[in-house]
């Protein structure tokens, strides 16, 4: 049973345990060394894995390639003010509520009593500017 | 469809560059890139022969993948399984577009004569034998020739080979035996 499994892994993976599949690989490898009439068959495809091995490099691409494919990407997008208008309802709701803010801010503005603008001294910030570091009022000028 | 192992399910690390790439992070399009541009190039170039159609090949996958990024969900599949799928099928529509397997038989008549001298046992170039190698992978039959390339040459696993291929991992050890006897074969190493 074993015998048979590690030649097949052997024919589709070759010599190298490493490439065989994770979930066989222990325990066939165990199982190798009680089978030494497979050596021959591990050394037949040991030749082939080194061949692979000395497969030459494939050619390298432009070096201008990848700033070619960079150039296709999609640009980062930029913010569309007509797409938020239509999200928020677009003439029909977003016009007439735009509308009415303004409106009742202007109406608050004229409206609403200005707040009593005392004329606060410079010398009144300045002392209560000045308490914190203990200075006297009297040390002012 | 494609068929994804449960091996290769998971956690996807370019899921999330794909995703910043919809959003046109020039940053995560550049890393993407740099994470597979020289495997894909690599392997349209193996499969195709043809170092300047493999660039038009991975133009097009990337051009694709852009395409894809702000639609990619990634139940399916993984955004590597996707591209190397993507790879095999553009090279298996040129190479169908070129003369089928005639061309392929004439790279491989041109590296083997049939003297015994001409086989790779008697050739001592390290050159030449890979010349004679290129040749005779050129020369398998399209899935083999596939399965070979991905496990064996490019080293991805089992599983993710498996999955670009769109078969079990039954199925691709299959191929991959077949594959490796006629190579031997190919090679007088039978």
């Amino acid at each position: 049973m074993h015998r048979e499994r590690l030649e097949q892994m052997i024919r589709a993976y070759g010599a190298e345990p490493q490439r065989w599949p994770p979930a066989e690989r222990d325990r066939l490898r165990a199982a190798l060394e009680a089978e030494p009439e497979l050596l021959a068959l591990l050394a037949q495809e040991s030749r082939l894995d080194a061949w692979l091995a000395e497969l030459p490099a494939a050619p390298a691409p432009s070096a201008d390639l990848a700033a070619r494919i960079l150039a296709s990407a999609p640009p980062a997008p930029r913010f569309d003010w007509r797409a938020l208008w239509a999200e928020l309802g677009g003439s029909r709701m977003a016009a007439p509520a735009l509308a009415c803010a303004l409106t009742l801010g202007l109406a608050l503005a004229v409206l609403l009593p200005a707040a009593p603008a005392e004329e606060a001294g410079i010398d009144t910030w300045l002392s209560l500017a000045l308490l914190d570091e203990g200075l006297e009022e009297d040390a002012l000028p | 469809m494609l068929h994804v192992s449960s091996a290769v399910a998971g956690i996807d690390p370019d899921a999330a560059l794909l995703e910043a790439c919809a959003r046109g992070d020039a940053r995560a399009q550049a890393q993407l890139l740099e994470r597979h541009l020289p495997r894909v190039h690599r392997l349209a170039a193996r499969l195709l022969d043809d170092a300047a159609e493999a660039e038009d090949v991975a133009q097009e996958l990337f051009l694709r993948l852009w395409q894809l990024a702000p639609l990619w969900r990634g139940e399916q599949a993984r955004v590597a399984t996707w591209i190397h799928t993507v790879v095999l099928n553009l090279c298996r529509d040129r190479l169908r577009r070129r003369r089928p397997q005639q061309a392929m038989d004439e790279v491989a008549e041109a590296a083997f004569g049939d003297a015994p001298e001409d086989r790779p046992e008697a050739v001592l170039g390290r050159a030449e034998r890979g010349r004679i190698l290129q040749a005779s992978i050129a020369a398998l039959p399209e899935r083999q020739r596939e399965a070979l390339l991905l496990f064996h040459v490019e080293g991805l696993s089992q599983a993710e080979s498996a999955a670009a291929l769109g078969i079990s991992e039954d199925a691709l050890e299959s191929l991959l035996a077949r594959a490796r006897r006629s190579l031997r074969a190919r090679l007088g190493e039978s």
